[in-house]
Protein backbone atom coordinates (compact mmCIF):
# COMPACT_ATOMS: atom_id res chain seq x y z
CA UNK A 1 0.00 0.00 0.00
CA UNK A 2 1.04 3.11 -0.82
CA UNK A 3 2.76 5.62 2.04
CA UNK A 4 1.71 8.79 0.92
CA UNK A 5 -1.78 7.49 1.19
CA UNK A 6 -2.72 8.02 4.82
CA UNK A 7 -0.57 11.60 4.31
CA UNK A 8 -3.34 12.28 1.66
CA UNK A 9 -6.10 11.60 3.15
CA UNK A 10 -5.23 13.25 6.17
CA UNK A 11 -4.30 16.57 4.07
CA UNK A 12 -8.01 15.95 2.73
CA UNK A 13 -9.51 15.68 6.42
CA UNK A 14 -7.95 19.20 7.44
CA UNK A 15 -8.93 20.64 4.31
CA UNK A 16 -12.35 19.63 4.94
CA UNK A 17 -12.67 20.65 8.32
CA UNK A 18 -11.37 24.22 7.06
CA UNK A 19 -13.52 24.37 4.21
CA UNK A 20 -16.34 24.05 7.07
CA UNK A 21 -17.39 20.38 5.96
CA UNK A 22 -17.24 18.30 8.89
CA UNK A 23 -18.78 15.26 7.63
CA UNK A 24 -16.55 14.73 4.99
CA UNK A 25 -13.52 15.76 7.40
CA UNK A 26 -14.23 13.13 9.61
CA UNK A 27 -14.67 10.42 6.88
CA UNK A 28 -11.24 11.34 5.85
CA UNK A 29 -9.96 11.15 9.35
CA UNK A 30 -11.42 7.42 9.94
CA UNK A 31 -9.81 6.62 6.17
CA UNK A 32 -6.36 7.58 7.48
CA UNK A 33 -6.99 5.61 10.46
CA UNK A 34 -7.84 2.36 8.59
CA UNK A 35 -4.52 3.12 6.40
CA UNK A 36 -2.57 3.65 9.23
CA UNK A 37 -3.48 0.53 10.90
CA UNK A 38 -3.21 -1.11 7.68
CA UNK A 39 0.58 0.00 7.04
CA UNK A 40 1.04 -0.45 10.95
CA UNK A 41 0.38 -3.85 10.40
CA UNK A 42 2.32 -5.23 7.95
CA UNK A 43 5.03 -2.84 9.05
CA UNK A 44 5.00 -4.34 12.28
CA UNK A 45 3.79 -7.88 12.18
CA UNK A 46 6.69 -10.25 11.85
CA UNK A 47 9.12 -7.97 13.75
CA UNK A 48 7.56 -8.35 16.54
CA UNK A 49 8.12 -11.39 18.36
CA UNK A 50 4.44 -11.91 18.74
CA UNK A 51 2.00 -15.30 17.58
CA UNK A 52 0.39 -13.32 15.00
CA UNK B 1 -14.35 25.66 34.46
CA UNK B 2 -16.78 27.69 35.04
CA UNK B 3 -15.02 30.40 32.65
CA UNK B 4 -15.29 28.17 29.98
CA UNK B 5 -18.93 27.16 30.76
CA UNK B 6 -19.88 30.53 30.63
CA UNK B 7 -17.72 31.80 27.30
CA UNK B 8 -19.98 28.99 25.21
CA UNK B 9 -16.46 27.33 24.96
CA UNK B 10 -14.76 30.25 23.02
CA UNK B 11 -12.05 29.55 25.90
CA UNK B 12 -11.84 26.32 25.43
CA UNK B 13 -11.43 26.91 21.74
CA UNK B 14 -8.64 29.07 22.90
CA UNK B 15 -6.86 26.65 24.48
CA UNK B 16 -7.60 23.58 21.58
CA UNK B 17 -5.94 26.83 19.09
CA UNK B 18 -2.67 26.28 21.51
CA UNK B 19 -2.73 22.81 21.49
CA UNK B 20 -3.01 22.78 17.21
CA UNK B 21 -0.24 25.23 17.51
CA UNK B 22 1.98 22.29 19.34
CA UNK B 23 0.87 20.14 16.81
CA UNK B 24 2.44 22.28 14.18
CA UNK B 25 5.58 22.89 16.02
CA UNK B 26 5.93 19.19 16.41
CA UNK B 27 4.95 18.87 12.70
CA UNK B 28 7.94 21.67 11.84
CA UNK B 29 10.14 20.40 13.96
CA UNK B 30 10.37 17.00 12.55
CA UNK B 31 10.80 18.49 8.93
CA UNK B 32 13.69 21.00 10.17
CA UNK B 33 15.12 18.18 11.70
CA UNK B 34 15.35 15.70 8.50
CA UNK B 35 16.37 18.78 6.47
CA UNK B 36 19.19 19.66 9.10
CA UNK B 37 20.70 16.55 9.86
CA UNK B 38 19.44 15.09 6.07
CA UNK B 39 18.12 12.11 7.82
CA UNK B 40 15.15 9.54 5.67
CA UNK B 41 12.43 8.95 8.37
CA UNK B 42 11.81 4.80 8.57
CA UNK B 43 8.59 4.10 7.62
CA UNK B 44 7.71 4.01 11.80
CA UNK B 45 8.57 7.66 12.20
CA UNK B 46 6.38 8.50 8.82
CA UNK B 47 3.34 6.78 10.86
CA UNK B 48 4.15 8.51 13.49
CA UNK B 49 3.42 11.66 11.53
CA UNK B 50 0.23 10.44 10.22
CA UNK B 51 -0.64 10.33 13.94
CA UNK B 52 0.19 13.73 14.55
CA UNK B 53 -1.93 15.09 11.74
CA UNK B 54 -4.86 12.64 12.68
CA UNK B 55 -4.60 14.45 16.29
CA UNK B 56 -4.43 17.78 14.54
CA UNK B 57 -7.42 17.39 12.42
CA UNK B 58 -9.45 16.33 15.42
CA UNK B 59 -7.53 19.82 17.23
CA UNK B 60 -8.33 21.32 14.15
CA UNK B 61 -12.41 20.46 14.38
CA UNK B 62 -12.73 21.80 17.61
CA UNK B 63 -11.40 25.31 16.46
CA UNK B 64 -13.86 25.29 13.89
CA UNK B 65 -16.77 23.91 14.88
CA UNK B 66 -16.57 24.03 18.70
CA UNK B 67 -15.35 21.26 21.31
CA UNK B 68 -17.41 18.28 20.52
CA UNK B 69 -16.63 14.76 22.27
CA UNK B 70 -16.39 13.19 19.11
CA UNK B 71 -13.16 15.65 17.86
CA UNK B 72 -11.60 14.60 21.41
CA UNK B 73 -12.18 11.31 20.46
CA UNK B 74 -10.50 11.90 17.24
CA UNK B 75 -7.70 13.17 19.21
CA UNK B 76 -7.33 10.66 21.45
CA UNK B 77 -7.63 7.85 19.20
CA UNK B 78 -4.78 9.22 17.26
CA UNK B 79 -2.93 10.02 20.42
CA UNK B 80 -3.25 6.12 21.92
CA UNK B 81 -2.09 4.96 17.76
CA UNK B 82 1.05 7.43 18.54
CA UNK B 83 1.83 6.00 21.47
CA UNK B 84 1.88 2.92 19.96
CA UNK B 85 3.66 3.27 17.36
CA UNK B 86 6.91 5.44 18.95
CA UNK B 87 6.54 2.96 21.64
CA UNK B 88 7.31 0.14 19.61
CA UNK B 89 10.99 0.59 18.65
CA UNK B 90 11.69 -0.51 22.36
CA UNK B 91 10.10 -3.84 21.35
CA UNK B 92 11.46 -4.21 17.64
CA UNK B 93 14.92 -5.79 17.28
CA UNK B 94 18.11 -2.55 17.40
CA UNK B 95 18.94 -1.47 13.94
CA UNK B 96 22.72 -1.51 13.52
CA UNK B 97 23.46 1.96 13.24
CA UNK B 98 21.74 2.84 16.87
CA UNK B 99 18.26 4.52 17.07
CA UNK B 100 19.35 7.83 15.24
CA UNK B 101 20.70 11.10 16.31
CA UNK B 102 19.58 12.25 19.85
CA UNK B 103 17.61 15.32 20.94
CA UNK B 104 18.48 16.50 24.48
CA UNK B 105 19.66 12.53 25.06
CA UNK B 106 16.74 10.90 23.97
CA UNK B 107 16.13 9.32 20.28
CA UNK B 108 13.38 11.37 18.60
CA UNK B 109 10.56 8.57 19.05
CA UNK B 110 10.90 8.83 22.62
CA UNK B 111 9.84 12.33 22.35
CA UNK B 112 6.97 11.39 20.60
CA UNK B 113 5.94 8.81 22.93
CA UNK B 114 6.43 11.97 25.84
CA UNK B 115 4.16 14.36 23.61
CA UNK B 116 1.23 11.46 22.06
CA UNK B 117 1.41 10.98 26.55
CA UNK B 118 0.93 14.76 26.58
CA UNK B 119 -1.87 14.56 24.11
CA UNK B 120 -3.66 12.11 25.87
CA UNK B 121 -3.31 13.75 29.51
CA UNK B 122 -4.89 17.03 27.86
CA UNK B 123 -7.69 14.76 25.88
CA UNK B 124 -8.44 13.73 29.61
CA UNK B 125 -8.87 16.74 31.16
CA UNK B 126 -10.42 18.63 28.17
CA UNK B 127 -13.24 16.00 27.68
CA UNK B 128 -13.75 16.34 31.24
CA UNK B 129 -13.70 20.85 31.23
CA UNK B 130 -15.77 20.56 28.00
CA UNK B 131 -18.55 17.35 28.87
CA UNK B 132 -21.66 20.25 28.67
CA UNK B 133 -20.89 21.16 25.25
CA UNK B 134 -22.93 19.14 22.75
CA UNK B 135 -22.03 18.36 19.12
CA UNK B 136 -22.03 21.38 16.53
CA UNK B 137 -21.62 20.50 12.76
CA UNK B 138 -22.49 23.90 11.94
CA UNK B 139 -18.74 26.21 11.51
CA UNK B 140 -18.28 29.05 13.76
CA UNK B 141 -15.96 32.39 12.84
CA UNK B 142 -12.56 31.49 13.30
CA UNK B 143 -9.81 34.44 15.45
CA UNK B 144 -7.19 35.75 13.46
CA UNK B 145 -4.91 33.62 15.43
CA UNK B 146 -7.00 30.69 15.18
CA UNK B 147 -7.32 30.83 11.61
CA UNK B 148 -3.51 31.32 10.79
CA UNK B 149 -2.96 27.60 13.12
CA UNK B 150 -5.20 26.18 10.99
CA UNK B 151 -3.90 27.07 7.83
CA UNK B 152 -0.34 26.52 8.85
CA UNK B 153 -1.64 22.95 9.98
CA UNK B 154 -2.85 22.02 6.66
CA UNK B 155 0.42 23.79 5.33
CA UNK B 156 2.36 21.25 6.84
CA UNK B 157 0.13 18.26 6.82
CA UNK B 158 0.69 18.79 2.73
CA UNK B 159 4.45 19.21 2.80
CA UNK B 160 4.76 16.22 4.67
CA UNK B 161 2.19 14.64 1.86
CA UNK B 162 4.83 15.79 -0.16
CA UNK B 163 7.66 14.55 1.22
CA UNK B 164 5.96 11.15 1.52
CA UNK B 165 6.05 10.85 -2.22
CA UNK B 166 9.43 12.28 -2.54
CA UNK B 167 10.62 9.48 -0.51
CA UNK B 168 8.79 6.11 -0.88
CA UNK B 169 7.12 7.37 -3.94
CA UNK B 170 3.89 5.87 -5.46
CA UNK B 171 4.54 2.32 -3.15
CA UNK B 172 5.64 1.48 0.10
CA UNK B 173 8.93 2.89 1.52
CA UNK B 174 11.67 0.91 1.77
CA UNK B 175 12.71 -0.16 5.55
CA UNK B 176 15.98 1.88 5.66
CA UNK B 177 15.55 4.79 3.02
CA UNK B 178 19.08 6.37 2.16
CA UNK B 179 17.65 8.85 -0.37
CA UNK B 180 14.65 10.30 -1.87
CA UNK B 181 13.04 7.79 -4.70
CA UNK B 182 11.88 10.08 -6.79
CA UNK B 183 14.98 11.90 -6.76
CA UNK B 184 16.80 9.30 -7.92
CA UNK B 185 18.57 8.78 -10.94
Amino acid sequence: MAMMLPFFTGAAAAWYALRGRRQASLWAWTLTLLALAAYAARQVAGTLPLPF
Amino acid sequence: MQTLSRSAGSGSVRINTVALGGVCAALAFVLGWQFALDARPCPLCLLQRVAFVMAGVGLLLNVRFGPSSLHYSAVLIAAVAGLALAGAPAFLPAEPGGSGPLLLGLPLHAWAFLAFGALLAYCAVMLALDRKWGDNAIPRPASLAGGLVMWLFLALALAHLALAVLECGPGTCPDRPVAYLWFRS
